[in-house]
């Protein structure tokens, strides 16, 4: 589904891990800055596949972001005891493993109200805990799954890297077709980059 | 059983706004659990502002960073503290703090030099550190701390170390920017002298002084806090007059009082300033109100003020040469 950039009322589609798709409004989405960047004025001529995140983790991610759509901007970090009481509802009822997820997304989507508060969440878990006690509650990760995060973090630079790359190469062919109505152009060389984007960060 | 948290499962940019949000304690022992802790504390590239060493009974490391401080404990058990035989700070050591309520302790196996430069690497500090000396530091090699810490920026020596100790201290600890000496504690009241000469940004001391010790004076900034007399005093700017302390900046003395409603301080010409530039003056050196100052003026045409607050039975003379 393909949107103007400023209507609210236009619902797009997410295409999760499982290849489910579910609609989140553009007001939602906007929240995310990897969105914004991405797609925000050129829209999506289909499920806009992230991939990498399950449909449950998207669900949760994005039903932070349809409840805040008509809180203030977000203005920098708040404190976990200034949080209201459907956003302590929110995390509360997570568990381990889909709070990491849901971090790991919102990162990835860049919200940062999300992220924020995720952040502040964990520093309070292990707020007042000395070394000893932080090593039992962090799972140290085996030096295998260090070399695997490593990977993962140089392919995803390595992506963007190229996507970058790409973008400048394509920006100088366009240049020349000047046959093609400008909006059209622009709309399709980006439409085009972005599936390209997202194969290498589902790769 | 506390669930476990598979922190490295997220991004490191992730993990460093999680450790934004630490207090300095907490992010000291965070740094501890791996290197790669160590490393995304490190990261954060936190300003300190000032790192302290307290030598007394333990050694205590105190790190500062804007409003956030750390206070860290070396040698603290009672067998240390109680203890009089020498410690060697060479070996390893475990360091504590307290931390909500909870003594945290660490068992890493460094010695003080390491520790301290652990502590210096986590928090990017690379300026000169500042050392106090207070009762109890002669268990303590002074060679060996100095070996650790290096040049200082403040040195401070308590009256409560004992002379023979605070001879050492001063003898090793020789370039301080800043020196803080509470007692002479030589026996021979010129040998004091030697520091009076000393080029430092900055020296305050709470003994006895001298004119001639006055005259010596060879930094920018002194601070005298025991008593003189009016007479010293004026004996002094009449020298300074003639030109002697040209390195001098501002001088700090307590008088007890005297009548000064006088323009004329013995014999000194002392001109009037308007209240702007007095104003100017308070301002820049954080003076109160009531200050009220004199200007005189040497030969070479330098200028000072002589700001004088009234305080009960003494008066505080701020001596400020202008530029």
């Amino acid at each position: 589904m393909t949107s103007p950039a400023s209507s609210s009322e236009v619902k797009y589609l997410i295409e999760s891990s499982e290849g489910n798709t579910f609609d989140v409004s553009g007001a939602a989405l906007r929240q995310s800055n990897t969105f914004n960047a991405m797609f925000l004025n050129i829209g999506a001529d289909g499920p806009i596949p992230f991939t990498d995140y399950n449909e449950a983790t998207l669900k949760k991610v994005f039903e932070y972001c349809e409840h805040s759509v008509n809180e203030e901007n977000y203005s920098g970090p708040k404190h976990q005891d200034d949080l209201s009481k459907w956003d302590l509802n929110f995390f509360n009822e997570m568990d381990q493993k889909m709070f990491i997820d849901v971090i790991n997304a919102s990162n990835f989507l860049d919200i940062e109200r999300l992220t924020s508060y995720c952040c502040e969440r964990i520093a309070r878990m292990l707020r007042g805990k000395n070394t000893q006690e932080m090593i039992k509650v962090i799972t140290l990760p085996t030096a295998e799954e260090l070399e695997a995060k490593q990977k993962v973090e140089e392919k995803k630079a390595a992506a963007a890297k190229k996507v970058a790359e790409k973008a400048a190469e394509t920006a100088e062919k366009t240049e020349t077709l000047e046959e093609l109505p400008v909006q059209q152009l622009v709309q399709t060389t980006r439409n085009k980059l972005t599936r390209k984007y997202l194969s290498f960060s589902n790769e | 059983m506390e669930p476990l948290l598979p922190l490295f499962r997220l991004p490191n940019s992730v993990i460093i706004e999680v450790i934004k949000n630490f207090h300095l304690k907490q992010l000291f022992a965070f740094s501890l659990v791996s290197t790669k802790t160590k490393d995304l504390v490190t990261s954060l590239g936190i300003k300190t502002s000032n790192i302290y060493i307290g030598v007394s009974n333990v050694l205590r490391v105190s790190v500062i960073s804007g409003e956030n401080y750390l206070c860290l404990n070396f040698y603290d058990e009672s067998k240390y503290v109680n203890g009089l035989s020498p410690v060697d700070i060479t070996l390893p050591v475990d360091v504590c703090f307290e931390y909500k309520g909870k003594r945290m302790q660490a068992s890493t196996p460094f010695n003080f030099s390491a520790w301290i430069n652990y502590i210096r690497s986590i928090f990017c500090f690379t300026l000169p550190l500042n050392i106090r000396f207070y009762g109890g530091c002669g268990k303590y090699g002074i060679e060996l701390l100095k070996d650790t810490t290096g040049n200082v920026n403040d040195l401070f020596v308590s009256p409560l170390v004992t002379d023979v100790m605070s001879r050492t201290i001063l003898k090793h600890f020789n370039t301080p920017s800043r020196l803080f000496l509470l007692k002479n504690p030589f026996e021979d009241g010129c040998e004091v002298q030697k520091f009076f000469i000393q080029n430092f940004q900055f020296m305050e001391y709470h003994d006895v002084y001298s004119l001639d010790d006055m005259l010596l004076v060879n930094s920018e900034i002194v601070r005298f806090t025991h008593r003189t007399t009016h007479k010293q005093f004026n004996q002094f700017l009449q020298h300074w007059i003639r030109g002697s302390n040209p390195r001098l900046q501002f001088m700090f003395l307590i008088i007890k009082k005297i009548n000064v409603a006088s323009r004329e301080v013995n014999g000194i010409r002392c001109m009037e300033m308007s209240e702007d530039a007095k104003r100017e003056i308070r301002q820049k050196h954080n003076l109160p109100i009531e200050v009220d100052m004199v200007k005189i003026k040497r030969k070479d045409g330098t200028s000072a003020v002589i700001a004088i607050e009234d305080i009960e039975h003494i008066f505080f003379f701020r001596f400020i040469v202008l530029h």
